[in-house]
């Protein structure tokens, strides 16, 4: 009996360029197409369930091995990932992870701690880890750009795709931190017990992209 | 009510009746074999100085120790790990006894994970460790009892993945490229992040150790392996190391061990931590390594004693969670005792021959008939004052009345 494996695609637009990138490697994804409110599906062809999650869920289920496999994006790996293997860049939902400030504010030139508002506390810490600068990390769940603007923060670390956001709301790029894409990250033990089967499913995708 | 007072800390847990049974059954089943190969146990202390953790080259991020303050205000922690302690005892109690020394521990450590991710933060760890010899007959008894224990937890299907930190070391050592670069070299290879490091090394393009260190994070699986890697390099570390991995595996094969053999050249986590051979116990169904170990022969040195060792622990928290739970079966006998007779009744209750059996702590033998009933017991036993003995049996249809 051929082992079934489980992968979690991010709800949303990662799991449309994933299903795209599926169906363009042989392995069809029609359940996934048709409008359901189910969120586990079987694939007909081959030995894969397929759950649909939110980002950060990815890599819950992926660590505590209930998911074989996860397509996530490299945002969402830095700010909660620790333990996985991250084999394949999809290429797909590529944006970057930046500092931004308001046009022309002198933002090292304060003498106070800096305060960040973002989704990406992590992210921003160790930014600023790296730099040597200590600063205050204000979590903030949706339409980051606001905090500068009604001053609850100095400036903000967040995703940008296009900067169109950031331009409208006169913010500016201060420094690029990373750059980020989807990936296919791996249970670590699963790796190893379902060798074949994920080394397959890899090679199929990556030779795909 | 205070809002603490009846729930439990995030990743702490009761464990009830079969759970608590299972885990004893399994943990007296691995003492059992490592005192059948010659090790003894150690029992070290719950609580030690935060120092003590901090010496070794395999330390924790702050954050996941818990700490205690002692009254003289220095910082202790209860223990993160088993393998520091051990090393400690060694150096500091052990230096002068006959090596080897075989040193086997079941003990909890505690990790304080991060919060709602669903971690355990006390974790029962069986482990062992060989200490005073750094040969290669060392290191095949620890994997040969790495195997057999992981055969005796009764999981699926399990393997070992076993790999050699002087690879790494020696074809890094070529690329000539700076501590820095090194680690992030080696944090990919343990990702097995294979986009970013063939991106980071393609600076390397004109060395044979590049594509070496490229092929390298891709090197897991059975012993063929072993010949892959032998087309690697012809550096000499690389292939002493992949000469010893062959040897081992040789002699773990004629020991009809090589079902649970694997390899994993790409093993490369805590790599300044181990000096030879490394590796994980992988079983079907856990999503994590049940097992790790590896030889590092730097252990004992950190508190002023110079020792190799080999060793490896394995994770009982996780191999519990898959094992099948046992019902506990229903008390057999329920012994009613009047005046004068509980020396009777004690006496009772280790005669094997009424399966277990527990006292009735009822006033009249209608009242422990009932509980009998109740309890689902096979029979009542009655010692009367006057010396008589009764027994009732319970009759299983009448029990379902």
């Amino acid at each position: 009996m051929i082992d079934r494996m489980k992968i979690a695609l991010t709800k949303g637009r990662l799991e449309e360029k994933a299903i795209e990138l599926f169906e363009k490697s042989g392995i069809s994804c029609s359940p996934l197409k048709t409008e359901t409110r189910k969120l586990v599906h079987s694939l007909p062809e081959d030995p894969i369930d397929v759950l649909l999650v939110k980002a950060q869920d990815v890599i819950t289920y992926v660590e505590h091995g209930v998911c074989d496999m996860g397509i996530v994006g490299k945002d969402t790996i830095l700010e909660y990932g620790s333990s996985f293997f991250e084999v394949l860049d999809l290429k797909f939902g590529k944006c970057k992870l930046v500092l931004a400030a308001k046009d022309g504010e002198d933002l090292y030139g304060k003498y106070r701690d800096l305060r960040i508002a973002t989704k990406y506390p992590g992210v921003a810490r160790n930014h600023f880890e790296k730099k040597g600068i200590n600063v205050e990390i204000i979590k903030i769940e949706s339409s980051v750009e606001i905090a500068p603007l009604v001053g609850l923060a100095d400036a903000i670390v967040d995703i940008v795709e296009t900067g169109t956001t950031l331009r409208e709301n006169g913010l500016v790029i201060v420094e690029e931190i990373a750059n980020v894409s989807a990936r296919l990250i791996v249970n670590i033990a699963s790796m190893k017990i379902k060798r074949p089967h994920i080394l397959d499913f890899v090679s199929r995708l990556s030779s795909a992209l | 009510m205070r809002p603490y007072a009846i729930q439990l800390p995030n990743g702490a847990k009761d464990s009830l009746f079969s759970e608590c049974r299972v885990r004893r059954e399994l943990e007296s089943a691995l003492a059992g074999l490592f005192e059948q190969r010659g090790y003894n146990e150690i029992i070290p202390p719950t609580l030690e100085y935060y120092d003590t953790f901090l010496r070794t080259g395999n330390t924790l991020p702050e954050e996941e120790m818990y700490k205690v303050i002692d009254r003289d205000g220095r910082i202790l922690v209860m223990r993160p790990d088993l393998t520091t302690p051990i090393a400690r005892v060694y150096a500091t109690k052990l230096k002068q006894a006959p090596v080897p020394q075989r040193l086997y521990y079941i003990q909890n450590i505690f990790r304080s994970g991060h919060s709602l991710k669903g971690q355990d933060t006390e974790i029962t760890q069986a482990g062992v460790e060989l200490i005073g010899t750094n040969d290669f007959k060392s290191d095949l008894e620890i994997l040969s009892l790495a195997v057999k224990s992981l055969e005796i937890c009764s999981l699926k299907r399990f393997h070992i993945e076993i790999g050699h930190s002087g690879l790494f070391r020696a074809l890094v050592r070529q690329l000539d490229c700076g501590d820095e670069t090194a680690e992030e070299i080696r944090r990919y290879t343990e990702q097995k992040n294979f986009a970013a490091l063939s991106d980071l090394l393609d600076k390397y393009r004109h060395m044979p150790a590049m594509h070496s260190l490229t092929k390298l994070i891709g090197m897991f699986g059975g012993e063929e392996i072993l010949s892959e890697a032998r087309a690697l390099s012809d550096d000499e570390g690389s292939r002493q190391c992949i000469d010893y991995l062959e040897s081992l595996y040789r002699e773990l094969k004629l020991a009809g061990m090589e079902e649970y053999i694997r390899f994993d050249l790409g093993l490369v986590n805590r790599i300044n931590y181990y000096t030879g051979i490394v590796f994980l116990g992988y079983a079907e169904g856990i999503g994590e390594p049940v097992l790790a170990g590896g030889r590092y022969d730097g252990l004992t040195a950190v508190f002023g004693v110079e020792a190799p060792a080999t060793g490896f622990g394995i994770n009982l928290n996780s191999i519990l969670k898959q094992l099948p739970q046992k019902q506990v079966e229903p008390r057999e006998t329920l012994i009613h005792y009047e005046s004068g007779r509980l020396g009777d009744a004690l006496a009772l209750l280790s005669d094997d021959s009424l399966g277990r059996s527990e006292l009735s702590p009822c006033e009249t033998v209608e009242e422990t008939y009932r509980l009998a009933k109740a309890r689902d017991a096979k029979r009542v036993i009655i010692l009367k004052s006057s010396g008589e003995r009764d027994e009732i049996n319970i009759d299983s249809t009448e029990k379902r009345l």
